[in-house]
């Protein structure tokens, strides 16, 4: 038998709680409050964690080239394209 | 009312999402200040194609940033041709460009404005600068010292004398 959603783990018990006192305050169905917050706090989950991940990486990816000296481009070509065309522009080629 | 570990958990999500939104609008916006005033000014040109170019290895010690301006059409070309002031070519050298092949010009410019002419007396003043006919490129290198603006023209002059 399915467990109700107010009964899964991966809802904290404050939202539990809450859903539960907010049923009885109002009258209404606790057991969809619990997914509705259920749902809402994996998306919020979800969505925190991708834009962390993602400000990581690109302060990572920034911060390091700038700090190592390594090349890096802004604009059209992208960096190996530019080196490999100034170079070939130096040697005449 | 709410409980106060939801209220705590919606504001450190709030904190969070503010802080990522500073990191990625910096991650973002950082690299955009760090370009050359070239760039800005052709920047968004439906005729051109630009690229700036940080630490662009002239040696295996030495690093400068170029900017790459590159024609896409006649128009572009010529635009970049009256900004820095490229002459025409005689018939003869310009049938060998049609031809396909290529007269690298180098050249010292002032660093206030690329499309004058070098300052003879303070070489520190000077950028130097490329321009493949061929290519209807040019390449800005922004030099700081007499050894990088040696090794980008001097080194350069060396390779087509020996190539010759």
């Amino acid at each position: 038998m399915e467990k109700k959603t107010c009964e899964r783990r991966d809802l904290s018990p404050e939202l539990r709680a809450y859903a539960r006192a907010k049923a009885m305050e109002h009258g209404g169905d606790s057991e969809a409050l619990c997914r509705r917050y259920r749902r809402w706090s994996a998306v919020v989950r979800c969505v925190v964690l991708a834009a962390v991940l993602a400000a990581v990486a690109l302060a990572m990816e920034s911060g390091a080239t700038a700090y190592a000296g390594q090349p890096s481009t802004t604009g059209t070509l992208a960096t190996g394209e530019a080196i490999g065309f100034v170079q070939q522009m130096l040697s005449n080629r | 009312m709410m409980p106060r570990k939801i209220k705590l958990f919606w504001r450190v999500g709030a904190v969070l999402a503010a802080l990522t939104a500073v990191a990625v609008a910096a991650a973002v916006l950082v690299p955009r200040m760090g370009v050359s005033d070239l760039y800005r000014r052709y920047e968004g040109n439906p005729h051109l194609d630009v690229t700036y170019l940080r630490n662009f290895p002239v040696n295996d010690t030495l690093a400068v940033d170029v900017t790459l301006l590159q024609a896409r059409d006649d128009e572009g070309w010529d635009t970049l041709r009256a900004d820095f002031r490229i002459p025409e070519l005689p018939p003869l050298f310009q049938q060998k460009i049609e031809d396909g092949k290529d007269m690298l010009s180098l050249r010292f410019v002032s660093k206030t404005d690329p499309s004058h002419t070098m300052d003879s007396v303070d070489m520190l003043n000077n950028n130097v600068i490329a321009i493949s006919r061929l290519k209807r490129t040019i390449c800005i290198f922004y030099t700081s010292t007499i050894a990088e603006q040696q090794c980008i023209y001097y080194n350069q002059l060396e390779k087509n004398i020996t190539n010759k």
